[in-house]
């Protein structure tokens, strides 16, 4: 039996909200894992930052190493999880944090920061700036989160450089933890 | 490809589930739970509609354990996303005066 025009109009419109609330979701999930172990990191970093900067250089490389090897794991086993090919995906999320962990130091080489706290002020900006970018397009909580991240990383270094360090590992990293769970919960 | 009316599919939540699953990456997976999260169904009625389009050949259910705890994953087949290509074609074909409209 025939369908009317609107009918298929209606079904149409169906399965384009199906797919992008799936789209969206999918991502949401899969970016939990991560948010909560680079959240992790962060508060471990920045807090070291703090408390002992001349192991600040050294400390941050070690993190990273562990956030890119745990990523590469965390990026398998979802990708397991979804019998789709898990060691491409979790080649690509390790090659995104060696890209993006190289991008930070050939800023740092080209711009050279003149103090510690626009050392750690530029990487949460930029994962700050990547967030809004992500969610424009994957969803809202990705802004929210960048947003968020971004006010945190400003306002912190506007009024507390005495303490930024500190501050960003509590709001930096807390923001982090925070939405890796709020995440997880979409 | 010729678009034909999809009677199976064309059922709301079914066209729900096919949408969803047809988001995904070719033979990926999706967990039942997510999926009714993301189609907003009740358990009873996901599980009778994911075995009608099991039983055509649409979708692919497994269920396994993880950590002696049941899972169900549920995954688009070949046939299914072929047919839901076709569904869409037909739907499209309506709106542009192609096909026959009631």
């Amino acid at each position: 039996m025939p369908i009317s025009t609107q009918e298929a109009a209606e079904a149409l419109s169906d399965i384009a909200l199906a797919q992008q609330r799936a789209s969206i979701l999918r991502g949401y999930e899969r970016g939990a894992p991560h948010f909560v172990l680079w959240g992790f990191i962060w508060v471990v970093g920045y807090s070291l930052s703090d408390v002992a900067p001349n192991m600040a250089g050294p400390g941050w490389l070690v993190l990273d190493a562990i956030g890119i090897t745990g990523s590469y794991f965390l990026g398998r086993a979802s990708a397991t999880n979804a019998c789709i090919a898990s060691k491409d995906y979790g080649r690509r999320f390790s090659a995104a944090g060696v890209t993006l962990f190289a991008f930070i130091f050939a800023t740092y080489f080209i711009m050279k920061p003149h103090s510690a706290a626009q050392y750690g002020a530029f990487p949460a900006l930029l994962m700050a700036a990547i967030y809004t970018v992500v969610g424009i397009w994957r969803g809202i909580r990705w802004t929210v989160s960048g947003v968020v991240l971004g006010v945190f990383t400003v306002a912190g270094f506007a009024l507390l450089r005495e303490h930024f360090m500190l501050w960003m590992a509590a709001a930096g990293g807390g923001a982090l933890l925070l939405t890796g769970f709020w995440l997880r919960r979409a | 490809m010729p678009g034909e009316l999809n009677g199976l599919i064309h059922q709301p939540l079914r066209l729900k589930i096919m949408a969803t699953l047809n988001a995904l990456s070719p033979r990926e997976a999706i967990e039942f739970t997510r999926l009714k999260s993301i189609v907003e169904a009740t358990d009873g009625n996901l599980g009778a509609h994911l075995s009608t389009l099991e039983q055509a050949g649409y979708v692919q259910i497994e269920k396994d354990f993880v950590a002696k705890k049941p899972r169900t994953r549920v995954a688009l087949t070949r046939n299914g996303r072929r047919a839901l290509v076709q569904h869409v074609a037909y739907l499209r074909d309506i709106l542009e005066g192609v096909a026959p409209t009631d």
